[in-house]
């Protein structure tokens, strides 16, 4: 989870994102060209006297290059760089409206769930014939399985006397032929660059003896993403990040092992941050570390209105109500243990939450603000073009959820959101100042006769399911901050009782989509209790070898 | 049998120090000498470090799939709070089994940075010295002092072996083209489905220091080949095949002329395999293969001899009472002798010169003229055994137990395969059976030793063949695996062969994967089992299309 206050852009960055997104003819390379001739090769000549022909074929390859690197006190201890490939293939038989994956529950994806023991991973370099041969093992083994089960779908409307259209069942959505191509990109900085870095980056941690542990960890990742499909439809994309962690171990006796940790994610071209301001940076940490080892363990059960600020607002909506608005592929209800449908279905334009907050998708939308939104994209990885915008909630109403291209309601539409939800805004009809807020939280726990109310503040790199909150005494406004605390339930359906929202917004990436949400949002009547306690630790007998001489 | 010693010597360049060792003794001296004056002292300590480089290098059907380097060093040490007769570690014989203990490996800093690898060594005694109190507090606690001590003493090592750096990137290239090239050979055969060649490169060096003095740096380069295939049969069943180069010197290894009629002569059993027929189970007389035999003895009786089993109530402990027994044929003997690193013009895997408690690994002679001696022994002594004879073992970051080193098996009557031959025909006609078997080459296998489970053995044959009484030709079949208990199995034990041979392997268990050997005779045994074996199969129909393959 990062959250971007500012962003130091290079002009030579925002070059390469405007050219980026190009549409139009772009040569093949090795692996399109393997995709491309395997593929149609499959559509004219993959046929059997025992099963219909494949009416759809998709490829794709994910071809990753990833530098992972870490360093602790002034040394790397590690410096690895794995380059690998993955591929998902999808064979389907039957038709567009009835196939093979209209009535089982097989994975959808990435064809049934074994393929057979001749399968292989696709090779890394230039091996035109090698990423032919995994495809081509791939293709046949799916295809054969498709090909039975269509059989035995077909002999279930026999034996049940229907028709398709007389039977819930997925249909596949039709999409036009399309092409998206972004340039394969280089690597900003080499490995050696990157290991001097967090050599350097982690020696500030020297400073401070009183630590139980300190690292510095370097990710950067290429991944370019190659999909071509029977339809004609090629997609390429291709991402870098690079994010640099700073971590730091606190032992004490009173509150045993303690983390903090915080990540620069960087864009491409995007400097690395100059030593200086890392130096400031892990400084905050400890000090905050510090400040967290005095503050007092929250020990209590509280119920009452509950002021969530920073990322905790994104984070909230990404956990427990924008992971709830996908439609569901699954055929039935939910079973016993209550998987297989959301039901969120049944739901649409029935109000869901409260009705001052809409979700809307912006999934195109590249930046806002000046910042450039890492979620954001204009084909997803099905070939189907990214919306505008999609409302999902409108005032507390469902109006919509992301479908792919596997349909299962009378109108639904693959909206192009098959690569997540990309870009989401959150925004409330009426909104408040912070200090509002505040004034708002502690009127709601006056009334209910509580005598401190609870804020949640996001920061970043602070554990997700652990919380630190601030105790607001009703009477005189003052915040205690007390560590150890978590939420003790919560359900999108919580979203009801919202009691206020800030005016302003800031931007969060979280799991891989760009959040546009309010600073601030007040919630009534939400449980906190005490976190599970942490590993214990006792106080080193021999003083840690950092420590200088007096 | 031809034993060639090659033991490192003075001449093996002894350095006098390591600056590695060096920033690890400090901090020992420092801990110890705080930790040892409290009120539950430390009466030992011990830090290791292993530091690894690795090249992987593999590719199948001509493509490649892997290539990629790394640099590793790990951590990992004991604190013993107590004394030698009772300590931290002392077995109350609580109903707890812990089964495989884990891997506690910290990763340490690549270059000698004092302050950031002192800073991991501290980090780590911290954790192991509350550990150790808190239990040796409720071991005190509970009285439950032995008779046998819980660690030997053991006089302190010191060597500083030479420590040379290896380019594993200098050839990656040509490395990668060799394997391609190679692993490409099987694209000629259509119902070829995998066909891997693999280069595995480590370099290990472990340190180890401890509050007893010892210090040692030993360095070990481990080089392995291996090459895999499998083959479809008309109903999709997938057959393998294995073939594995192992050197201590990465020039010994095959060179490509070599390795390519290895892979021939794969590809054409691998076409005789697939129409040979699926055998049923069977008992009764069979031959084995000297690498077979070297699986079977690491099996059935290897694991038996690991003295750290022997202290576990979860253990079966079949050979716990019975040294001074017979236990094989008396003109039989069973060492385990980890000095050697080369028997017959091959590297042995399972060589070292000190274990992962440092101390001097020592030839042990386990069964004397087929009665049983001795035991592999760590620190952790047995009533009758109670010290050390070097063969604690343990993957980076596990603590170690007891495991094999070199398994060799000598006889005193060794018959020509021939004869072997002839004894086992006859045994059949004794029998009343139409054939007996000969299992000539092997994956591996596997086995139980503890009490919750059948005490049974499992060795996967690759390539077995019928013998008939008739004098017909032999016939090539597949599909079983050799199974049995131990005890009934060295019974029928009744004959060993001139010809030797090593396997050369990797172990897995408690304390990880370690390298292994076993050489060992051909066996003629009276009477052996075999069990259907489990294949994996594909399906009946050939793949519609054709492999892409460049014309």
């Amino acid at each position: 989870m990062i959250r971007i206050f500012k962003l130091h852009m290079t002009l030579a960055f925002l070059a390469v994102l405007l050219s980026s997104n190009s549409f139009g003819q772009e040569e093949l390379n090795t692996i399109e060209r393997a995709m491309k001739d395997e593929l149609s090769r499959s559509m004219s000549e993959l046929k059997s006297d025992n099963y219909d022909d494949p009416f759809f074929i998709r490829y794709r390859i994910r071809d990753n290059d990833d530098i992972q690197i870490f360093a602790t006190l002034g040394s790397i201890q590690q410096s690895l760089k794995q380059p690998y490939r993955t591929k998902e293939v999808r064979v389907m038989v039957g038709d567009y409206d009835f196939n093979d994956e209209s009535l089982d529950d097989n994975s959808l994806e990435n064809g049934p769930p074994s393929f057979g023991y001749m399968d292989f991973s696709v090779p890394l370099g230039d091996d035109y014939y090698g990423i032919r041969r995994s495809l081509w093992i791939t293709t046949d083994a799916i295809y054969k399985q498709a090909g039975k089960i269509y059989k035995d779908h077909l002999q279930r409307l026999v034996e049940e006397g229907k028709s398709a259209e007389e039977m819930d069942h997925r249909s596949f959505a039709k999409v036009e032929k399309s092409e998206y191509v972004e340039p394969i990109q280089k690597r900003s900085f080499t490995v050696s660059e990157l290991e001097d870095f967090a050599k350097r980056a982690s020696a500030f941690f020297l400073d401070y003896d009183q630590l139980f542990a300190s690292s510095v960890r370097v990710s950067s990742s290429i991944n370019t993403v190659y999909m071509m499909n029977s339809e004609g439809t090629r997609y390429r994309a291709c991402t870098q990040t690079t994010a640099l962690t700073l971590s730091a171990a606190l032992s004490s006796e009173n509150k045993g092992l303690s983390y903090e940790r915080y990540t620069y994610q960087l864009l491409p071209g995007q400097q690395l941050p100059s030593l200086e301001e890392v130096k400031v940076k892990i400084a905050g940490l400890i000090s905050q570390m510090k400040m967290k080892d005095r503050a007092q363990s929250f020990e209590d059960s509280y119920y009452g209105p509950v002021l969530f600020r920073g990322s905790k607002v994104p984070e909230l909506f990404n956990d427990y109500l924008i992971n709830q608005l996908y439609a569901s592929t699954e055929l039935g209800q939910a079973d016993y243990y209550g998987y297989g449908f959301t039901g969120l279905e049944e739901k649409i334009n029935k109000r869901i939450i409260s009705k001052t907050l809409s979700v809307q998708l912006h999934t195109r939308m590249e930046e806002w603000n000046g910042v450039p939104l890492r979620g954001s994209y204009k084909m997803d990885e099905e070939g189907v073009m990214a919306p505008d915008t999609l409302l999902l909630v409108e005032n507390g109403f469902l109006r919509n959820l992301m479908s792919t291209r596997t349909l299962l309601r009378e109108g639904q539409m693959a909206n192009g959101t098959g690569s997540g939800p990309g870009v989401v805004m959150i925004s409330a009809k009426k909104t408040l100042s912070e200090d509002e807020l505040k004034a708002r939280l502690i009127e709601i726990a006056r009334e209910n006769e509580q005598e401190y109310a609870v804020i949640i503040t996001g920061k970043l790199g602070s554990e997700r399911y652990e919380v630190d909150i601030l105790k607001v005494d009703v009477i005189t406004g003052q915040e205690t901050l007390m560590t150890g605390a978590s939420l003790a339930k919560f359900e999108y359906n919580d979203l009801i009782r919202v009691a206020g929202v800030s005016t302003g917004q800031s931007l969060t990436e979280l799991d891989g989509a760009s959040y546009i949400a309010p600073d601030a949002i007040l919630i009534e009547d939400i449980g906190i209790r005490k976190a599970y306690n942490r590993m214990k630790m006792k106080e080193p007998v021999v003083e840690s070898p950092l420590k200088k001489a007096e | 049998m031809a034993l060639l010693f090659l033991l490192w010597t003075s001449n093996d360049a002894l350095a006098q120090s390591d600056p590695l060792i060096e920033i690890m003794s400090r901090e020992l001296d420092r801990e110890y000498n705080v930790l040892s004056r409290q009120d539950y002292p430390v009466y030992y300590m011990d830090y290791q470090i292993w530091d690894t480089k690795k090249l992987n290098v593999s590719a199948n059907l001509g493509s490649l799939f892997d290539s990629s380097n790394s640099h590793s060093r790990n951590a990992n040490g004991q604190v013993r709070v107590g004394d030698y007769q009772l300590d931290n570690t002392h077995d109350l014989g609580e109903q707890v089994y812990s089964g495989y203990a884990g891997n506690s490996a910290m990763p340490v800093p690549l270059d000698n940075n004092e302050k950031a690898i002192a800073h991991y060594l501290w980090t780590l005694t911290n954790l192991k010295h509350q550990q150790a109190t808190e239990e040796y507090k409720r071991i005190t606690t509970l009285k439950n002092e032995g008779k046998t001590p819980d660690f030997s003493k053991e006089d302190p090592s010191v060597f500083i072996g030479e420590v040379k750096d290896v380019d594993f990137l200098k050839r990656q290239k040509q490395n990668e083209d060799l394997l391609k090239r190679l692993s490409a050979l099987f694209l000629t055969n259509k119902d070829i489905a995998s066909g891997t060649v693999s280069l595995t490169r480590d370099l290990v060096t472990k340190y180890f220091v401890s509050t007893e003095g010892t210090k040692i740096v030993h360095q070990q380069e481990y080089n392995t080949l291996s090459i895999s295939a499998q083959i479809q049969d008309n109903k999709g069943v997938l057959i393998p095949l294995y073939r594995t180069y192992f050197s201590f010197d990465v020039n010994n290894l095959p060179g490509e002329a070599e390795l390519r009629s290895s892979i021939e002569e794969m590809i054409q059993d691998l076409v005789l395999l697939q129409t040979a027929p699926l055998a049923e189970p069977y008992s009764g007389p069979a031959i084995l293969h000297p690498r077979v035999t070297g699986v079977f003895f690491h099996e059935i009786f290897g694991h038996r001899i690991e003295g750290s089993r022997l202290t576990s109530d979860f253990d079966s402990q079949t050979f716990k009472e019975k040294v001074g027994e017979e236990v094989l044929p008396k003109t039989m003997h069973v060492y385990m002798d980890p000095t050697v690193s080369q028997l017959n013009d091959q590297d042995l895997i399972g060589h070292f010169m000190y274990d992962d408690e440092g101390v001097k690994g020592r030839k042990v002679t386990v069964v004397k003229e087929g009665k049983l001696t001795n035991f592999l022994m760590t620190r952790k002594p047995l009533k009758q055994f109670t010290t050390s004879n070097g063969h604690a073992r343990s993957q980076a970051g596990f603590d170690p137990v007891s495991r094999q080193s070199n398994l060799i098996v000598d006889t005193d009557k060794k018959l020509s395969s021939a004869e072997l031959r002839k004894q086992l025909i006859k045994e059949c006609k004794r029998q009343n059976k139409r054939y007996g078997y000969y299992f000539k080459d092997v994956q591996g296998g596997f086995t139980n030793t503890d009490r919750f489970s059948p005490n049974a053995f499992n060795i996967i044959p690759t390539l077995v063949y019928r013998i008939y009484v008739d004098g017909r030709p032999d016939e090539l079949v597949r599909g079983v695996d050799l199974i049995g208990t131990p005890l009934s199995m060295f019974a029928e034990i009744s004959a060993a062969g001139k010809e030797v041979e090593t396997f050369n392997g990797y172990c897995g268990a408690e304390s990880g994967s370690v390298p292994v050997s076993a050489t060992a005779p051909e066996l003629l045994v009276r009477r052996i089992e075999t069990q259907k074996q489990y294949s994996y199969s594909n399906g009946e129909e050939a793949p519609i299309l054709k492999r892409p393959v460049k014309q």
